[in-house]
């Protein structure tokens, strides 16, 4: 039971990362990168940080500080945070036998199968690995349990001494360690329990360590007495070492300008739902439900909201019946005089594509393998020529509701066109 | 190389698929031989693909070079050039350097003690390596991709 050795390995500043691998520049001047429609901070590195850039403020509170502090923003770049979190999850594969992929910037992985004495040597191995082969650096922490990993990782961040990596395996000094760390900053606790329970007296990580069982049990449901077990080192949380299926798909955006015209609402929401088909291809699953949705700005007069869905014949990934089903559920939702500021699809009641419940009143013949070719052969040219090279007439050309990511970096690693260009 | 994608966006042709089209295939309009069996039939190989090529996929890198100081090396004003973090950087390799946040492309000499990276175009000069500068190597170029 107590044989479990976690690691977590947690990509420091991670976006801000990603973009300084390719503008080396960027290590050391403050940098922000912006969120979807550039319109707040979502990450900083140290230097931001250090001239009072704040994470999850609008972008405009600090605007003035790109002339008079030199400060760097950057559109979000998922096309290039995705990349190189894959190749920081490849070579997590090759050093533990069992590594889950917690989100785009950290990983849980075993470590049981390293002695106790070398622990901190290959932990110091995996950090200079990753950092050779993808530039990102990493701050690691060990524990028995997920839960005292992410504590010994939240102690990295804070002392600078440790270079990165704390191992508390059997530590004494863990219950010192807990005593100083905040009970919302306790992984699974947040910020809803973390003020319940600092009102209840356990405003500390030991204290709930402490706590009796039956208490947790009753005010924190089960999954509260996990977490407290998992503090005192019984292991709960076992690695995820599978993607959990999905149970939906969804594609948001924000807009880079208000939508008022039907048409232009329709020319979205047909490009997400053809971005949300290509995906369920990519993955191999079919959709059977759609739900579309749009709303004006929270912080405007007469807010408006509204969403339609329906549900298909047979499950499809296939963009012109997608298309055909969207199209008069924006009809629905669309109002004269609603200045729409965000819309969305989202796909439910996802199946493999290849287990497909057949319809009563759908002709079999409707399933023949041609919309399936015609798609491999426009996602071929697309994924060649770019994004929405061949389109479907209904999504536009223009585009002018298009999300503003006005400082975006380049795709270094995903477009041939968008390569770093080297002096020789 | 791939063409460089349009942009603003213009229309180039509309396409109506045509999926409601069927062709109708009578049934054994075509013998089927029962006979002879074809030869080497069990000989199908997958064909040849470039990435095959590359040692390291998760640790390579493409930039494309600008400039003509590594002509002699056989890289080329506007080539790709094929990087990987994979391999250790030595002495007379070809490396992507950072040099003061400035990314080059030389060969990497080491003299004694002293660090030099070295055009291997006599027309250009080398530049020494010093304390009061901030150098890494990014990655070590190992091929580049040069249409003739």
């Amino acid at each position: 039971m107590k044989e479990s050795v976690f690691a977590l390995v947690d990509c420091q500043s991670f976006y801000c990362s990603c973009e300084a691998v390719f503008e080396p520049r960027l290590w050391k001047t403050p940098l922000a990168v912006l969120s979807n429609n550039d319109g707040a901070i979502v990450a900083l590195n140290d230097a931001a940080k250090e001239i009072g850039v704040k994470k999850f403020e609008p972008f405009f509170k600090f605007r003035h500080l790109i002339h008079s502090a030199n400060l760097q923003v950057r559109s979000s770049n998922y096309a290039l945070y995705n990349d190189l979190s894959l190749r920081v999850m490849e070579n997590l594969e090759r050093l533990s036998p069992s590594v889950e992929h917690y989100s785009i910037d950290e990983a849980f992985i075993s470590l049981a199968h390293v002695s106790a004495q070398s622990r901190d040597d290959y932990a110091r191995k995996i950090r200079a690995t990753i950092l050779k082969h993808v530039g990102i650096p990493t701050r690691i922490g060990i524990g028995e349990t997920k839960t005292l990993a992410k504590v010994a990782q939240h102690f990295t961040k804070l002392s600078p001494d440790l270079e990165g990596v704390l191992d508390i395996t059997g530590s004494p000094q863990q219950e010192e360690l807990l005593a100083s760390l905040a009970i919302a900053d306790v992984w699974g606790i947040g910020q809803r329990w973390g003020r319940f329970l600092t009102a209840e007296g356990i405003d500390t990580a030991l204290k709930l360590r402490n706590a009796r069982d039956a208490w947790v049990r009753q005010k924190l449901t089960v999954v509260g007495l996990r977490t407290c077990l998992e503090l005192r080192g019984y292991s709960c949380l076992h690695l995820e070492l599978k993607a959990p299926t999905r149970k939906s798909m969804m594609v948001s955006r924000s807009f880079g300008q208000p939508v008022r015209s039907l048409d232009e609402l329709k020319e979205a929401i047909a490009t997400f739902t053809a971005k949300a088909a290509l995906k369920l291809r990519r993955e191999q699953l079919a959709a059977g439900m759609m739900t579309v949705f749009a709303h004006s700005s929270r912080f405007k007069q007469n807010y408006y909201k509204n969403s339609a869905k329906c549900q298909f014949w047979l499950a499809s990934n296939y963009t012109p019946t997608l298309l055909k089903y969207a199209m008069p559920l924006v009809e629905q939702i669309w109002r004269e005089g609603v200045e729409f500021k965000k819309a969305g699809v989202l796909l439910t009641h996802i199946t493999q594509e290849g287990v497909i419940q057949l319809s009563l009143f759908e002709d079999y013949a409707s399933m023949d393998s041609k919309p399936k070719q015609l798609m491999l052969a426009i996602d071929d040219l697309n994924s060649r020529y770019g994004r929405d090279w061949v389109r479907f007439a209904v999504m536009g050309l223009e585009q002018r509701w298009q999300t503003r990511a006005q400082f975006r970096s380049n795709r270094w690693t995903t477009r041939w066109d968008e390569v770093m260009v080297i002096k020789a | 190389m791939l063409p460089k994608p349009q942009s603003p966006t213009r229309v180039v042709t509309l396409y109506k698929p045509h999926v409601s089209i069927r062709y109708k295939l009578p049934l054994y309009l075509c013998a089927v031989s029962a006979g002879f069996p074809l030869p080497g039939d069990d000989a199908i190989e997958q064909r040849l693909d470039l990435n095959d090529l590359i040692e390291h996929p998760t640790e390579t890198y493409f930039a494309r070079i600008s400039g003509d100081s590594m002509q002699p090396a056989g890289i080329f004003h506007g080539d790709i050039a094929v990087v990987s973090t994979a391999l250790e950087q030595a002495d007379g390799r070809v490396v992507l350097a950072v040099v003061d946040g400035d990314m080059l492309v030389k060969r990497l000499k080491k003299k004694g003690d002293r660090l030099f990276l070295v055009p291997d175009n006599p027309d250009y000069p080398r530049l020494e390596i010093t304390e009061y500068m901030d150098f890494r190597v990014w990655g070590v170029v190992v091929a580049v991709y040069h249409p003739v």
